[in-house]
């Protein structure tokens, strides 16, 4: 069997998507990848909030009570987002576009009242949708949520484009979203896994750390530091409080799901140290890498079993 | 990627985690659960009810490949009707869409044989037809004789004579049969039948120009290992592994790009202009790919009318060698152009600056078109009051629904209720698109051109 390992690239969902199988002849790899891009683009238009037709936008344009039938993709989506949200104590919430949209206008530094925020929160809050397995649908408790499955929909996408792998019985791949989102199905020949580096949130400084993946879902979220140290690009706006807060400039999950680490890696950006601790205790199969802003520099934690296995 | 993973339960967490937030985060909880008590019984229930109510259609599909996945996935958003069977000759295609009813909790019986599939699944309501178009008449014909309703894709058959019998069936059984023109039930495409002829706002139709380029080069390939036997493969009439993946390129099984492509839109030629085209001229060939392709690679038709406004010209164009602008199809009037698409950003009006003024012109949307102000082609918005305005709403909410769902919707519908709605895609109405576009491979053999009769158009 061939050494080599086949790269393909198509662009969806605002990022570029790679595709590399290795241990596979390249008629049959292309074949394969082919077929992984037909379900990302068939994901792209379901999930989108550009296409007017996708399930995202037609649950913008629900009124208070009414509820939509989803097909499998968004409502597992959704399913995803909604137990995170309730994990992490709504430290990712999928509906908050009209908090941050209000807060872009106004600045970070705006001095605004509890009412004006409680006001907004009647069109945000993951409570507002209830999930209904039976009748696979969406039922939403205000007018025109907007949802924005940008935290996990490539995490998503990366999942469902490995089952299509799968199912062509490609013996080691790895496919990713735009570099923050990946799955490492198997190993290539000669390795235990596939490289990952974790970059350092720093520009111009050697990677953090590299693991070695295999049939394991691999995201990172955050912000790339422009001078050490610098906090203007660490705020983002914290939907437990509806507030502009500080984030910590980059934390990387691994999970069986590159949709669960996808997720995660957002929601971790908010949560405290011991609180990710706790999560990767009661979750053994979820490992993070956060790193701080501290007084005295970059503080990186390493949790979670895959690290205490190398320890 | 399944995930298998340790159950946490809410408790779990928020104890630990919600402090962050508690006050904001405890009031917007108590709000949601206000709005969730005040609607939540009345809808809940009646979703469920229906559910199990006997009102659920049971559906099948003979064929769930690419095109079968995409209605596959259109169906699953539509309540009350559920996927009881499936039914493919490819393991791979059983496989994959059977995982995709499971996700949604349709849990289906599979079969390799649609024959055998008929005689056990008892009450079935529907089956939907997604296999390649020369398994499109025996199998509709088989299933409307055993007393089932079809939805067939495009294009009916491959021969004249399948489309032929398929009309045929479908009087005779009486039972309902839509052909997979899917364009027939989008709204946008009303719209645009409304603005041809009742507000007459191109004036004297005189042309029409349609396109659809993709780049289609590559022949498509299969899982090694996944294979069908070489004997099952034969018993079905295909030679090669090759020849069933790539069955379009092949006079056997498929009718080349017009039947693939250019059908979509020829089909709307016929619609908007109420008859059926006299005459077409045809060039094109395999200029660019290799190998044992049957077909030509690029098409160009030109298809005369003669409709009520008079005579009528129509180029088509479809390519497998260039993207470039993808489908669309124009509409040319003495007092102004209309270009409308499945493409929902393809949806415009240009008008002449001699055309009279309409009274809505001033408030509609406009938008830059190649470097010229145009009216956008936009459903349903409006200004409209009370009832009106609930009636364009819902327009407006179809019109952006998955294009294939709403030809399904209707469908559904009318297998529910016969008496009320129609289908907006006969076989008869099919029929006369399958004539025109079968009939451009006859033109290349006549000299590239090719005078269609009157009665040719009639099963
Ligand atoms: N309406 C549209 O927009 C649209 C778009 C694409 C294709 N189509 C139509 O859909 C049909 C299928 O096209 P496709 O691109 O999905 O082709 P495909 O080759 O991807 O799928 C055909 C499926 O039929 C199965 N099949 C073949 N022979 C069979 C048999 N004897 N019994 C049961 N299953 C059998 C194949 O295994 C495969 O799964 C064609 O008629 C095509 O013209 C319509």
């Amino acid at each position: 069997m061939s050494q080599a390992v086949h790269r393909y690239e198509e662009r969806a969902m605002g990022s570029l998507f790679e595709v590399r199988i290795a241990g596979m002849d390249e008629l049959t790899a292309r074949g394969a990848a082919q077929a992984a891009f037909e379900v990302l683009h068939r994901l792209d238009r379901e999930l989108s909030r550009f296409d007017p037709t996708s399930a995202v936008s037609r649950i913008a344009r629900l009124s208070a009570g009414d509820s939509l039938r989803l097909g499998p993709a968004a409502f597992e989506c959704l399913e995803l987002a909604l137990e995170v949200f309730q994990e992490t104590g709504g430290a990712l919430d999928v509906t908050i576009a009209p908090l941050l949209d209000f807060w872009r206008q106004v600045g970070p530094d705006a001095k605004v009242e509890d009412v004006t925020l409680a006001g907004l929160y009647e069109r945000v809050g993951s409570e507002l949708l209830r999930l209904d397995r039976a009748s696979r649908s969406v039922q939403v408790f205000a007018d025109h949520v907007q949802i924005d499955l940008g935290a996990l929909g490539k995490g998503y996408a990366v999942d469902q484009m490995i089952e299509r792998l799968m199912a062509w019985d490609a013996p080691a791949a790895l496919v990713h979203g735009g570099t923050s989102s990946m799955y490492a199905l198997g190993a290539p020949p000669g390795w235990d896994g596939w490289p990952i580096e974790l970059r350092h949130p720093e520009e111009g400084r050697p990677p953090l750390e590299v693991l070695i993946l295999t049939n394991q879902g691999c995201s990172g979220s955050g912000a790339l530091l422009a001078e050490p140290g610098s906090p203007s690009d660490c705020h983002v706006v914290d939907p437990r409080t509806g507030r502009p807060a500080r984030q910590r400039p980059a934390s990387w999950v691994l999970a069986p799901t590159a949709g669960r680490s996808d997720a995660l890696s957002t929601a971790f950006l908010l949560l405290t140290v011991e609180e990710v601790e706790t999560y990767c205790q009661v979750r053994p199969e979820i490992s993070a890498v956060l790193v701080d802003n501290e007084p005295g520099g970059l503080a990186v934690h390493r949790i979670g079993k895959y690290f205490a296995r190398k320890d | 990627m399944e995930e298998k993973k340790t159950p946490v339960t809410r408790r779990d967490f928020l104890s630990g985690m919600v402090a962050a937030g508690a006050t904001l985060a405890t009031a917007r909880l108590a709000a949601a659960q206000a709005v969730q008590e005040a609607t939540a019984p009345a809808v809940i229930s009646s979703a469920t009810a229906a559910v199990n109510s006997a009102e659920e259609l049971r559906v099948a599909m003979i064929g769930p490949g690419s095109q079968g996945r995409t209605l596959l996935t259109n169906t699953l958003n539509i309540p009350n009707v559920r996927f009881v069977a499936l039914c493919d000759i490819w393991d791979y295609s059983l496989d994959y869409a059977s995982r995709i009813c499971q996700k949604s909790d349709q849990p289906v019986n599979t079969y390799h044989d649609y024959r055998e599939m008929l005689e056990k699944e008892k009450d079935l309501d529907a089956v939907l037809i997604a296999t390649p178009d020369f398994l499109h008449a025996p199998m509709t014909l088989d299933c409307l004789h055993a007393g089932i309703h079809v939805y067939c894709e495009k294009e009916m058959s491959n021969t004249l004579e399948g489309c032929r019998q398929m009309v045929v069936a479908a009087r005779e059984t009486g039972k309902l049969l839509q052909i997979g023109h899917q364009r027939r039930s989008n709204p946008r495409y009303f719209l645009g039948e409304k603005l041809l002829h009742k507000d007459k706002f191109l004036g004297r139709v005189t042309h029409a120009y349609g396109q659809w380029n993709r780049l289609a080069m590559e022949m498509y390939g299969w899982p090694p290992g996944r294979e069908i036997p070489a004997d099952v493969l034969k018993a079905q009439g295909y030679d090669t592994m090759e020849r069933f993946r790539n069955w379009r390129w092949y006079r056997q099984f498929g009718g080349g790009l017009m039947a693939d492509l250019g059908s979509h839109q020829v089909d709307i030629f016929n619609w908007y202009f109420q008859c059926a085209p006299s005459r077409v001229t045809v060039s094109g060939g395999m200029d660019v790919l290799q190998g044992d392709r049957e077909f030509p690679d690029n098409v160009m038709a030109i298809y005369e009318y003669d409709t009520a406004w008079g005579k009528v010209r129509a180029y088509y164009q479809v390519v497998s060698t260039s993207s470039f602008n993808g489908y669309y199809e124009l509409f040319l009037g003495t007092e102004g152009t209309l270009m409308i698409s499945e493409d929902p950003t393809k949806g415009f009006l240009f008008k002449e600056v001699s055309a009279p003024k309409r009274e809505w012109e001033d408030e509609a949307k406009k938008v830059d078109s190649m470097g010229k102000e145009a009216i956008a082609l936009q459903v349903g918005a409006s200004r409209k009051q009370g009832e009106q305005k609930a009636e364009a709403m819902k327009e407006e909410e179809d019109a952006n629904k998955p294009p294939h769902q709403l030809h399904l919707e209707n469908f559904f519908a009318a297998v529910r209720d016969p008496g009320k709605v129609k289908l907006n895609c006969t076989a008869e109405a099919a029929f006369e698109t399958a004539v025109s576009v079968l009939m451009v491979d006859t033109a290349f053999k006549n000299g590239h051109s090719y005078a269609f009769k009157k009665e040719e158009f009639k099963a």
